[in-house]
């Protein structure tokens, strides 16, 4: 029955898929996140071609020059040209944050299929433990975790997916309860599926909408996060090009040079305004109560 | 499930998330880089005095005895010696929580009484120019990072227009000029008390700029939600009859739609507690605001680990306990409610 049922499964979900990317690329906002995130993904690939500059190449006697025709965004206080800077920056931040969402998810949702279908005292045990990781202000256990790891890009990433694995486990427990009541779970189980082969072919893929959701609605708050923990200089060192830090360091000269902070800022606020515009469609295309 | 019991299991519930978390903030404190003795005794301190500290302060002891060390003086309030100032962490957090808090609460009511309003405006006119004027502004305050909007209030209200004080929460020379007897550690109602009003003036003055800035994303969350839940209740059969009755449109959007769709949003007011509390943290560094954020930040940064400890205790206790309120409030309110 299994082996009958799998390619007409994939043949619809396939379809489904399709519908879907039309809906997505019809709503303006989604189209428009989708194409913002595209030219950033065209600037973090081929910003070696891209970006006019070496970011990283001192140049100390053309330090705070204002914006011009050839230093589009002007310089900073090393005469870093703050365009390449941002171009070079456009990998880190989408390579981080959207590594820290797919890990965060990945293992939120292991966590919390296991522990909605497992139930008894296994859920009772990660429900707490969720209960601890988000009793915190997420800033704060992220500022304390980075500190005890020591100080960096990586670390600032695994922080966050430390931070976040419990929103995702929360989701995904309360779908896996809601769809453990199914019929097919009961029949995958009277035809003699396992717990695992249950959880990973039966419940998983039922409740990878909400998935995706919470996963896109979250790209947006990983990437400030991500920003803010540089801007504190407990993400990327210098003299990485990354965006908060670029913030923390143009701060110091803003009166003399306002765009060596501004620029960083709107490529972060750019970046987020895409994502949101991506999970805000995706939601109303997925999540049948938001629809309208 | 009573009400009564539902609370109780709600409060009881507390005590393991409690422990958990000084579980967490202690392991987290203690994987942490750097030697605390070394820290306490000083750089240039010879190696016997850093192992004599270290026993004084019981660190070669197993961690688990430390732990229950620690569980044991957190009880009796104790909160230790922060190394920052070499006072004690409780003291710290006494001092430096009333800044918080003075920041957080017009920041809260601001965003509230902001984001509220405006999200019942789109409601109403969905689809129309001011509702896809809002919701991208809406889009672009969430989108904005919090440290980012600050520097850019500081460029335009503090140094291109003069309007408005940069930073701290007083003016240095009238701080030096006009005394002002600490009753409540807020610096607005001291002020009052004192019958100070150009130090209350100032104080308001300098609380301006971080407040607006710290309510920024609260704000526009509390536009979006309530634009959401108003939507949804605007299509409820009541509304319908409710405007079936003759009633005018003014009374039933405030009167039966807003005060419907209010219920869900004061679980967004826990939420955004909680938001305050992690954001003060970015704020009060950029307006050099002297607050728990910035002790918190500042802690950090000399690995001062009792002080981040304690903060982070203190944070968290905080939130546990705004979200319990909204919790009760919501049951109050929300006679439909199922104690689960």
């Amino acid at each position: 029955m299994e082996q009958r049922n799998a390619p007409f499964r994939g043949a619809s979900s396939a379809r489904r898929n399709l519908n879907t990317f039309r809906r997505v690329l019809r709503n303006p906002l989604t189209a428009s996140g989708l194409a913002i995130l595209l030219v950033l993904a065209v600037a973090a690939v081929f910003q070696g071609s891209l970006a006019p500059y070496d970011p990283l190449v001192l140049d100390l006697p053309n330090r705070l020059s204002p914006p011009s025709a050839a230093h589009l965004m002007g310089t900073d206080n090393f005469g870093r040209d703050i365009l390449s800077r941002i171009i070079y920056g456009a990998r880190i931040t989408l390579v981080m944050t959207v590594t820290v969402v797919l890990t965060g998810s990945f293992i939120g949702s292991l966590v919390g299929v296991a522990a909605g279908y497992v139930g008894g005292w296994f859920q009772e045990v990660v429900m707490r433990i969720t209960d601890i990781f988000m009793a915190f202000p997420a800033v704060l256990l992220a500022m304390v975790i980075v500190t005890a790891l020591n100080p960096g890009l990586f670390n600032a990433g695994l922080t966050l997916v430390i931070v976040n694995w419990p929103e995702y486990a929360r989701v995904m427990r309360g779908q896996t309860l809601s769809l453990v009541q199914n019929e097919y779970v009961t029949a995958a189980r009277a035809a003699g599926a396992g717990r695992w082969r249950i959880m990973l072919r039966h419940i998983f893929p039922n409740c990878v909408g909400p998935l995706i959701v919470q996963a896109t609605i979250n790209l947006g708050v990983t990437a400030l996060s991500f920003a803010a923990l540089g801007f504190l200089g407990l993400g990327a060192q210098a003299p990485s090009p990354e965006w908060g830090l670029m913030i923390s360091n143009g701060r110091k000269y803003f009166l003399d040079a306002p765009w060596f902070p501004v620029f960083p800022g709107l490529a972060i606020a750019l970046t987020v305004l895409a994502f949101n515009f991506l999970g805000d469609g995706l939601r109303d295309i997925l999540d049948p109560r938001a629809r309208r | 499930m009573s009400f009564a019991r539902f609370m109780t299991r709600r409060i009881l519930l507390l005590i393991p998330t409690l422990l958990g978390i000084s579980v967490l903030t202690f392991f987290f404190s203690h994987v942490a880089p750097g030697d605390p003795a070394r820290l306490v005794a000083g750089l240039e301190a010879p190696e016997a005095r850093v192992e004599q500290l270290r026993q004084e302060l019981g660190l070669d002891r197993p961690m688990w005895v430390q732990y229950f060390d620690y569980v044991s003086r957190l009880m009796r309030g104790d909160l230790g010696q922060s190394v920052l100032n070499r006072r004690p962490v409780a003291d710290n957090l006494k001092a430096f929580f009333p800044a918080t808090v003075e920041l957080a609460v017009p920041a809260f009511f601001l965003s509230v009484l902001v984001g509220i309003p405006l999200g019942v405006l789109t409601a109403v006119h969905k689809d129309g120019f001011w509702d896809n004027v809002l919701r991208v502004a809406s889009l672009a305050g969430i989108a904005f990072p919090s440290f980012w909007v600050g520097i850019i209030l500081l460029l335009l209200f503090y140094f291109k227009l003069g309007w408005l004080p940069g930073s701290g929460r007083m003016d240095i020379m009238l701080m030096t000029r006009e005394n002002v007897d600490t009753v409540t550690h807020f610096l607005l109602v001291d002020s009052l008390i004192a019958g100070k009003w150009s130090v209350f003036w100032d104080a308001l003055r300098h609380i301006i700029l971080p407040a607006v800035t710290l309510s920024f994303g609260p704000t526009a969350r509390f536009m979006r939600f309530t634009r959401t839940v108003m939507l949804e209740v605007l299509g409820e059969v009541y509304i319908q009859t409710a405007r079936a009755k003759g009633l005018a449109e003014r009374a039933v959007i405030v009167r039966h739609a807003l005060r419907n769709a209010l219920i869900p949003t004061i679980t967004l007011m826990g939420i955004a507690i909680g938001y305050m509390l992690g954001g003060s943290v970015l704020v009060e560094t950029v307006f050099g605001w002297p607050g728990l954020g910035k002790y918190a930040f500042d802690s950090i940064i000399l690995l001062d680990y009792p002080a981040i400890m304690g903060v982070t205790l203190l944070a968290t206790v905080v939130f546990l306990m705004s979200n319990l309120v909204v919790d009760m409030i919501y049951v109050v309110l929300d006679p439909r409610i199922e104690y689960t």
